[in-house]
């Protein structure tokens, strides 16, 4: 594997590079980042693809939903009222007569954008505190070291409410909330790869070369860190939606007019013996989007192991 | 007298046969033969050595005979009789029960190889159990003796002892010990000793030449000719699956008939006086060929940051090299200097534990000083201190006459680039996220990126030249470390050493991972590069044919402390020390 996964590394790195070079000096970062993307697309396999072919929809349905579907997810018609899926309505409609496929369309934005942003708060966190543990003195190691061990010693959902509680409830600080809880579990891989990596040779080898600690920091940590952390931010991005969609269907997320798969769910729960549509649909999207994530996720780690 | 029983009579006498072994393994679609018609016989009492070079299919022939090749491998033969029995035919059952019984293997390294979580002496009990009806009490019996025998001392405490609790000659013994536990007719030992110090492969060396004594047959695998020499009665030198030369060991080393034999013979840096080659061509077949090589090696590469200023404090003047060094000064002034340099860890049960004490050398300007040791006499922390890695708890080093050692690191930093470093695993000291181009790009721009299309021309002609200098084609810089192999890659260690014009270089170890032909090729080239820019080595290892060949001066280093100091000629011919002399006489040589 890691032979054939070598392989197209070299006529990329000359493509991408045009002339072969100093031009690359100012751009390793970007190219190697293409390559990279290449490298992942290239070998996608079975599940993967099913996984890629979903987040893309949901991609689309994020950025531009009315790609795919003409009707207002606000839109009432009370006489449409609880219509099974039909082809008129491919997923039916809930008991104000709005279409659930527009709907749940409409709803992969705030999904994905909490899903998203959750990750991003939490990666961020997680950076500052890992590289302060990592890097820092042993005292701050130390007082890094039990404050993730407090954190961790809620469940990640009951440091969200916690926060929500404190903030109010809303999308923001649901995302915020979600990143939060889960930054401590990224905190931990990120202080352990640094350690790893700060003992490693070329480390070493880059002080000899009289490279300063913060040099150091940007061009060699920093780097190998992120590659494994992306592939993990990846599997995140799933389990945020989950957490998300929770917070939502608790009333402490999305509030129920607006188009969320969580809030979806919360409203139809009423009407789940009766129109189980209401229900099934948006629950399905959520298993779909985080499932796919998840794939995806693996799919990188698995190759980020390999190489 | 059935057909079978009149093979077996005359077959009695080997313990091991081998005839036309052919392995190969499938990969996919592709099949690649690794093992090409190997055949070899071994007696009672008799040892033949298996030498070859990483790749050369050496441990695989090991394996096949133990039935071990691996699913993936085909493995076919005319003959593959283990004593009596057809390996081939045998079903797993009953391949188990020949392990152990009928042939011991030991492995290169002992504590990968012992399960760090059982006793030593449970490890050999073990066997024992699976293949013998004796009692437990029996059982334990027999472990203590066969510990003994291997020259454990203390059996009854060492057999309650957990692998990592022993040092590495112990462990290795104890791993010899489970292979012999059950008296097995044949032992096959691949390369025993290569992870051990001069010293403690003696001691094993000579285990086995007891064992070999008394009528076990033992089939060696090794890299080493020197160490093969010591106790083989025939020696196969095996490249590419085949045996190239095989014959009476006296014979293949005294008088070799094949080239193969012949490089690797030659390879061997003991005894080779400094400044004479160890590999056949200036250019190996694996590098590029260089063009005008001398001279544009001669003006050295260098950064567009770096230029020649000359630091204050310092004297100007040609060096013995061709090359304009940065900063030059007469041959035989000091590069860089030790004086009582003294450091000590604090160990986990509170005590200080003094890794170097008062330790004293200077490194001479274009020459180079080799520091020579076991493992854990404190060669490698001498390293560090010498490169301002670690701050010595007393002592100083000053860099052509210059503070190294006191300088705030902060200071220290832009003179880093004086004083360059190499290291036994190159490919750990490269970021795993660079190509060879960015690694060196790195090392030459300081870190900074390089600005304008002139700048960027610069750096590139920069590497070009970096690479030609060490030997390497251009056509390698889109290649990661991961992808070259070990003599390639300590190449590039070089050349990024290089890239910033040091004066001095820390050589750490720089040639022990490699196998003997690509360590003459490193070595041969750092002898070039001595010579074309006037650099001074402070060269360390634990082998001190490599030593030899490499320094004008060599300090030996016994618990943290040098022994014994002097030029090379005098302390080798005439040791003062000791502990330098216990030293040589372990240390095996061809001839």
């Amino acid at each position: 594997m890691s032979g054939s996964a070598g392989a197209p590394l070299l006529p990329s790195t000359a493509g991408t590079g045009g002339k072969p070079g100093p031009g690359r000096r100012e751009t390793d970062g970007r190219a190697s980042g293409t390559r990279h993307l290449r490298l992942i697309l290239g070998h996608l396999h079975g599940g993967e693809i099913v996984a890629a072919l979903v987040l893309i929809f949901l991609l689309v349905a994020a950025l531009a939903p009315s790609l795919l579907t003409a009707t207002d997810p606000l839109g009432i018609a009370p006489a449409d009222a609880f219509t099974p899926p039909s082809p008129r309505h491919w997923f039916g409609t809930d008991e104000s007569g709005r279409d659930i496929f527009t709907r749940v369309v409409y709803g992969a934005r705030s999904s994905l954008l909490i899903g998203v942003a959750a990750t991003g708060i939490g990666l961020v966190l997680a950076v500052i505190l890992g590289s302060l543990a990592g890097l820092g003195p042993r005292a701050v190691d130390f007082g890094v070291n039990r404050l993730l061990e407090v954190l961790f010693a809620f469940p990640g959902l009951l440091l969200a409410l916690l926060f929500i509680t404190i903030f109010g409830p809303g999308v923001a600080t649901s995302t915020i909330a979600v990143g939060l809880a889960t930054a401590p579990g990224y905190a931990r891989i990120v202080r352990s790869e640094i350690r790893s990596i700060r003992g490693s040779g070329y480390i070493e080898a880059a002080t000899v070369l009289g490279r300063s600690p913060a040099q150091i920091f940007r061009r060699h940590i920093l780097p190998n860190v992120a590659a494994g952390l992306f592939a993990l931010a990846t599997l995140g991005v799933g389990q945020a939606i989950v957490w998300a969609a929770a917070l939502s269907f608790l009333g402490l997320g999305a509030v129920p007019p607006a188009a969320e798969w969580g809030a979806m769910l919360s409203a139809g729960r009423t009407y789940i013996s009766v129109a189980w549509w209401l229900t099934f649909f948006p629950g399905a999207f959520v298993v779909l989007a985080a499932a796919s994530a998840t794939v995806l996720g693996r799919g990188l780690q698995r190759r980020n192991r390999e190489r | 007298m059935s057909e079978q029983d009149a093979v077996a009579m005359s077959e009695r006498a080997a313990v091991l046969d081998v005839q036309n072994l052919r392995v190969a393994f499938r990969t996919g679609r592709a099949s690649t033969q690794v093992v090409d018609g190997v055949g070899f016989r071994i007696e009672p009492g008799q040892c033949l050595a298996l030498v070859g070079e990483s790749g050369s299919g050496k441990s695989v022939t090991a394996r096949s005979i133990l039935g071990l090749a691996g699913d993936s491998a085909h493995v076919s033969a005319d003959r593959l009789r283990v004593g009596s029995r057809d390996v081939l035919t045998l079903g797993n059952r009953q391949l188990r029960a020949m392990r152990g019984a009928d042939v011991g293997l030991v492995l290169q390294d002992a504590l990968v190889s012992l399960d760090p979580l059982r006793t030593v002496g449970r490890e050999i009990a073990d066997a024992l159990r699976l293949h013998t009806r004796l009692t437990p009490s029996e059982r334990s019996a027999r472990v203590l003796r066969v510990l003994a025998d291997v020259g454990v001392p203390e059996p009854h405490l060492r057999a309650r002892q957990r692998s990592g609790e022993l040092s590495g000659g112990l462990r290795q013994r104890a791993l010899i010990a489970s292979a012999i536990a059950l008296e097995p007719p044949l032992l096959i030992a691949d390369e025993p000793t290569t992870a051990l110090d001069t010293t403690v492969q003696e001691q094993i060396l000579r285990l086995l030449e007891r064992l070999k004594s008394e009528g076990t047959g033992i089939l060696l695998i090794s890299h080493d000719l020197a160490v093969v020499g010591r106790i083989a009665d025939t020696i196969a030198v095996m490249t590419d699956g085949r045996i190239v030369e095989q014959g009476p060991a006296t014979q293949v080393l005294g008088d070799p008939q094949h080239e193969y034999t012949r490089l690797l013979i030659r390879a061997v840096p003991a005894g080779r006086p400094r400044g004479t080659r160890l590999a056949p061509t200036p250019t190996p077949a694996a590098t590029a060929p260089t063009a005008q090589h001398d001279r544009s090696v001669g003006s050295s590469p260098k950064g567009p940051e770096s230029s020649d200023d000359t630091r204050g404090g310092t004297i100007s003047a040609p060096s013995r090299g061709l090359g304009g060094a940065g900063d030059t000064m007469p041959a035989g002034s000091a590069a860089l200097e030790a004086r009582g340099l003294s450091k000590s860890y604090r160990s986990p049960d509170g005590s200080r534990r003094v890794v170097v004490d008062d330790v004293s050398f200077v490194l001479e300007r274009g020459r180079t000083l080799g520091l020579v040791g076991e493992s854990g006499s404190g060669k490698t922390t001498t390293a560090r201190l010498a490169l301002g890695l670690t701050a010595p708890d007393a002592g100083t080093v000053t860099l052509g006459g210059a503070p190294w050692s006191i300088l705030n690191e902060r200071l220290r930093r832009p003179e880093r680039r004086r004083i360059g470093a190499i290291y036994q695993d190159p490919l750990g000291s490269f970021d795993p996220r660079r190509n060879v181009r960015e690694i060196l790009a790195d090392a030459l721009t300081s870190g900074r990126s390089a600005s304008g299309a002139g700048g960027r021309a610069a750096l590139a002609r920069s590497i070009a030249e970096l690479l030609d200098s060490v030997g390497l084609a251009t056509a390698l810089a889109d290649r990661r470390p991961l992808h070259l192999s070990g003599g390639q890659r300590q190449r590039v260690a070089i050349a990024r050493a290089l890239a910033p014009d040091p004066q001095i270089l820390v050589c750490d170890e720089p040639v022990s991972a490699l196998d003997v032909s690509v360590q003459a090729q490193v070595l041969d080239l750092l002898d070039e590069l001595q010579q074309e820019r006037g650099l001074s080595y402070l060269f360390i290892s634990h082998d001190l044919g490599v030593v030899q060949h490499m320094s004008d001066t060599v300090a030996v280093m016994f618990d943290g402390r040098i022994v014994e100091t002097g030029p090379s000629a005098d302390v080798f011919a005439r040791p003062a020390h000791e502990y330098t002399r216990r030293l040589l006489e372990a240390a095996p040589r061809i001839g």
